[in-house]
């Protein structure tokens, strides 16, 4: 598996970093909590996440505003949408970034399905608490 | 080249001899009369009656009235070549044969056009679910880029920046239903009113930065409702469409190469001398004074039309339940547990009532009456309004919701994209190919 390292100096806190090798490109985002990476593409219309924005623990895509939040890379307002994530680790005053030659992982696409199997659990009336309003 | 804008995505571009009509909506009063041009387009003298009509060729991005207006359509011939995208069914391509067209010509998505003359049109079609498309043309190294209020892919837009615009026009506002017409406390609504226009603008300057053009100019995107009681939704902390100044200023503010210029309908932009600004004075007046005596002036007629408007088919209590029945019976197991809802209606008036319509239910009745206490999105509009959209007299469902003459609700409070395509095309291959495909591809 391809690897790299950064130094944590390089990244801005709370601002999408742009980082590339050999064609693959990431956004890397250093919050108070922690180094976040993921392939840089927006799942809605391929924009890079890297020239958006970050607040409220979420990358908010430049092209149509989709937000998706950095520690699991899901986009809460519709979990059909989730982000490729890539392996971010401190090592001393680096970061390590580790990820898979293939364009979408094993891992993430079963993370992605988990997470579209819990938001339809969310949706499902005979598991979701009852409200009032 | 020459461009002229008549407010929305309607522009008249003339180059090379030829004449090309952009989403042509010259009336007022879209969606259940709710959606007026940002100024009145008769004030300018606009009126489809008094519209040239030596237009040698129609382009449509979509179906939305503010981009397809049946009314301003009956005015031009019906072997008009009329020019749109190829989507991925034919409801669109039939409708338009439906009113009349017979000369429809649907171009894949990059698909460059050779009209003669040096004179070169592509079209592109969006990334989503639903029909739209925007449009390129060139005549002879000079280009006009109507984005329509269609959401392309980067690449898409990369690739049309490379070629180098002179003049682009942009989507810049919200124009759809969220979050303003739902359930929300006042404090809650404020912020997402304030974080959608927020991102909207920046998604503005973005696309601008992306394409690159000499001129950028905001267009498609907002209505301006002049319903007294709904004036509120023209409120800069209350509603999503945005004051097209103000998108000025925001690119103007990014510092792109790009120059942001305001074009108010009629203004013309012309490749050799540049921009004349032909609109009444009043179209430049401060946007809320403009829209209160708009309304003003309006209201008689607004009143007028509503109270013309068809009573509800008086079948709508058995029609609703057999409309719905029939569409989630259509769809696929797989499909009806994405959808994953229990879409409630509560309709007011002489036929109204209450159904929810469960897409978990066993079949083939999926539509009881009442409203589940456990509804996870939910629909109150008068029957009158909704009637026609379960008789067939109107086709595309979203219409409905675009009147903005309805109160929603959902929980929880996500997006439900399956639901929203199946209210936009319940058409079951489709929806299952897209859901298949976005399974797969995230």
């Amino acid at each position: 598996m391809p690897t790299a390292k950064i130094p944590i100096k390089a990244l801005p806190i709370d601002k999408p970093y742009a980082w590339e090798t050999d064609g693959l490109k990431i956004v890397l985002v250093r919050t108070a909590e922690g180094v976040y990476a993921f392939h840089d593409v927006c799942p809605h219309a391929s924009w890079p996440l890297s020239a958006g924005t970050f607040h409220d623990g979420k990358l908010e895509c430049p092209g149509h505003g989709w937000e998706f939040r950095v520690e699991t890379g899901e986009c809460p307002d519709s979990p059909t949408y989730c982000l490729t994530r890539v392996s971010a680790s401190m090592d001393g005053q680096m970061v390590r970034l580790e990820w898979e030659t293939e364009s979408v992982s094993q891992e993430t696409e079963q993370r992605c399905s988990q997470m579209h199997e819990r938001a339809l659990q969310a949706r499902d009336p005979r598991t979701e608490p009852q409200r009032s309003r | 080249m020459r461009v002229t804008y008549f407010g929305q995505a309607c522009t008249l571009i003339e180059a090379g001899g030829i004449r090309i009509l952009t989403d042509p909506w010259l009336t007022e009063g879209a969606y259940q009369g709710t959606w007026f041009h940002t100024h009145l387009l008769a004030e300018a003298g606009v009126t489809p009656e008094r519209f040239p009509k030596n237009i040698d060729y129609l382009f449509l991005s979509h179906e939305h009235q503010d981009h397809m207006d049946v009314a301003t359509l009956k005015h031009f011939r019906p072997d008009i070549p009329l020019l749109i995208c190829r989507f991925s069914t034919s409801k669109f391509h039939r409708y338009l044969r439906q009113i009349g067209f017979t000369n429809i010509r649907e171009l894949e998505s990059g698909e460059c056009l050779d009209l003669g003359n040096d004179v070169k049109l592509s079209i592109y079609r969006t990334v989503e679910y639903t029909n739209d498309s925007a449009i390129l043309v060139d005549h002879a190294g000079t280009r006009v880029f109507n984005e329509t209020d269609c959401k392309l892919d980067y690449k898409d837009l990369e690739r049309i920046g490379s070629l180098g615009i002179d003049i682009g026009f942009y989507m810049f506002s919200g124009a759809n239903w969220y979050p303003i017409m739902y359930e929300y406390p006042e404090d809650k609504m404020v912020e997402l009113v304030r974080r959608r226009r927020k991102a909207l603008l920046r998604g503005l300057v973005q696309r601008v930065r992306l394409t690159n053009p000499r001129f950028a100019v905001p267009a498609a995107g907002p209505c301006t409702v002049l319903d007294p009681d709904l004036l509120w939704l023209n409120q800069e902390e209350r509603g999503i469409f945005v004051d097209p100044e103000i998108a000025v200023r925001e690119i103007r503010q990014a510092n792109l190469p790009s120059e942001s210029v305001y074009m108010a309908a009629t203004d013309v932009w012309d490749s050799c001398s540049g921009f004349d600004h032909r609109a009444p004075a009043s179209f430049r007046a401060p946007r809320q004074e403009y829209i209160a005596a708009a309304s003003e002036r309006m209201a008689p007629s607004i009143a007028a039309a509503y109270k013309a408007e068809a009573p509800a088919h008086p079948d709508l209590p058995n029609l609703l339940p057999e409309f719905f029945n029939a569409l989630v019976a259509e769809q696929s197991s797989a499909i009806r547990k994405t959808i994953n809802a229990k879409l409630a209606f509560s309709v007011r008036g002489p036929r109204g009532g209450s159904w929810t319509v469960d897409f978990n239910a066993p079949g083939p009745e999926f539509v009881r009456e009442g409203i589940s206490e456990d509804w996870s999105y939910k629909i109150d509009v008068e029957d009158k309004l909704i009637s026609p959209f379960i008789t067939g007299a109107e086709p595309f469902f979203e219409d409905l919701l675009l009147s903005l003459r309805f109160k929603c609700g959902r929980r929880p409070d996500v997006f439900n994209e399956p639901l929203y395509h199946f209210l936009y095309e319940p058409n079951p291959e489709k929806l299952h190919d897209w859901h298949a495909h976005s399974k797969n591809s995230h």
